[in-house]
């Protein structure tokens, strides 16, 4: 699965550069949030809020 | 083990997550990149090393969306002052490369960035230890005040007559000439810029003691003009080929994490004592970058992963023992020795 998502990611690279890097500027973005969201909710049921 | 495709390098997946982890939780925790630990962790991990500084930039900016998102929430962040020092501090960064391109043509590049770097690193590293010894001396009743209190040269710098003035109420510095927001914003840039780091390490101290903002304040803040400047960063690096989309993803989910848990750690520890350990993690960073001076690059990097990874157990022991406090699980009076 892991060399099939390269394959792809290559190609688009070597299709289009600018897009390649928007995708890795959109990736980082949803990525980021969807874990730091999901690791919130965890905080959050063990009770580590940090709001006083 | 990772394939790379674009970069054509084998890397352990494992020590990416880790690496992003113990990163992430330093970066929420201090308000800083960590790209002087992951860069070089990159490259003894196989990355060749504009990949690596591609890759760090890429994850970098993720970190820290989540990292701003959870000071923003703990209201430790100042977005009109971020916004200024990230915009004005990207000219900085451009300024910076022009000096290095200079040093280039002369032949002196690699010796004078080094030598400011170790400079810089072990004194500021210094000056905020000493000022957290300062601190660990005054008696219960001054400790209080101390992030409040305005110092000699915070007054100083608020007391410039220069206009046009520009005042940000979230940070409580009311009139300041914009002149000297310039010079700081431009001056965080060019130091970034110049030595190839995200900056986080010279704009966190600059907020503190120049503008006077409180410590959690002066992390939010930097992290927000990270989030800035890395957007773009991000963006220039991989449009020149420069950033494995998989490596970073990898790193970003456990520098996530790590985000979250640094983050949350400012709400519960003491101010003074984040200054503490962010002046041992510069002078940290310093005998690293000594190091490799020194023609030892592999124990540098090894030496900047091994303090990273020590000084995230002692965060995270800090925080469960901060929350079981707040939390009436253990006696308080114990919380307050550790805080201190």
């Amino acid at each position: 699965m892991i060399e099939s998502i390269n394959e792809y990611l290559a190609a688009i690279y070597h299709l289009n550069k600018a897009q390649y890097a928007l995708l890795v500027v959109a990736l980082m973005s949803v990525v980021g949030v969807s874990v730091g969201l999901f690791t919130e909710i965890i905080l959050r049921t063990l009770g580590i809020k940090g709001e006083q | 083990m990772l394939h790379l495709p674009i970069a054509n390098a084998d890397v352990n997946g494992w020590a990416l997550l880790m690496i992003g982890f113990f990163v992430g939780i330093l970066g929420g925790f201090f308000g800083i990149g960590g790209a002087f630990i992951v860069t070089p962790a990159l490259n003894i991990f196989g990355f060749p090393m504009a990949f690596a500084i591609g890759t760090d930039i890429a994850h970098i900016f993720g970190k820290s969306i989540v990292a701003t998102f959870k000071h923003a929430l703990l209201r430790h962040v100042d977005f009109k002052l971020g916004l200024i020092m990230g915009l004005l501090g990207m000219y900085g960064v451009s300024l910076g490369k022009q000096s290095i391109l200079y040093l280039e043509k002369i032949g002196q590049v690699g010796p004078t960035v080094r030598i400011i770097y170790i400079v810089l690193l072990f004194a500021v590293g210094i000056f905020m230890i000493k000022d957290y010894y300062h601190y660990s001396r005054l008696n219960e009743e001054q400790k209080v005040n101390v992030e409040k209190d305005k110092s000699k040269l915070v007054n100083w710098v608020q007391g410039l007559r220069m206009g046009p003035y520009i005042s940000f109420p979230i940070s409580n510095v009311k009139a300041i000439s914009i002149w000297v927001i310039v010079f700081l914003s431009v001056f965080s840039g060019f130091i970034s810029g110049f030595l190839g780091v995200g900056g986080g390490f010279v704009r966190v101290p600059i907020l503190i003691y120049f503008l006077g903002l409180p410590t959690v304040m002066a992390v939010g803040t930097d992290l927000f003009a990270i989030l800035i400047t890395n957007s773009w960063g991000a963006y220039i690096y991989a449009l020149a080929g420069k950033v494995e989309i998989i490596g970073a993803l990898v790193m970003l989910v456990g520098a996530a994490v790590g985000a979250q848990i640094g983050s949350v750690a400012t709400a519960y520890i003491k101010g003074m004592k984040i200054r503490l350990y962010f002046g041992i993690t510069l002078l940290l960073a310093g005998a690293a970058v000594l190091l490799k001076q020194l023609l030892l690059p592999t124990l540098a990097g090894y030496l900047m992963l091994g303090s990273a990874a020590v000084l995230s157990g002692i965060i995270i022991y800090m925080l469960i023992t901060s929350v079981r406090a707040r939390a009436g699980l253990t006696d308080p009076a114990d919380h307050t020795q550790l805080s201190k």
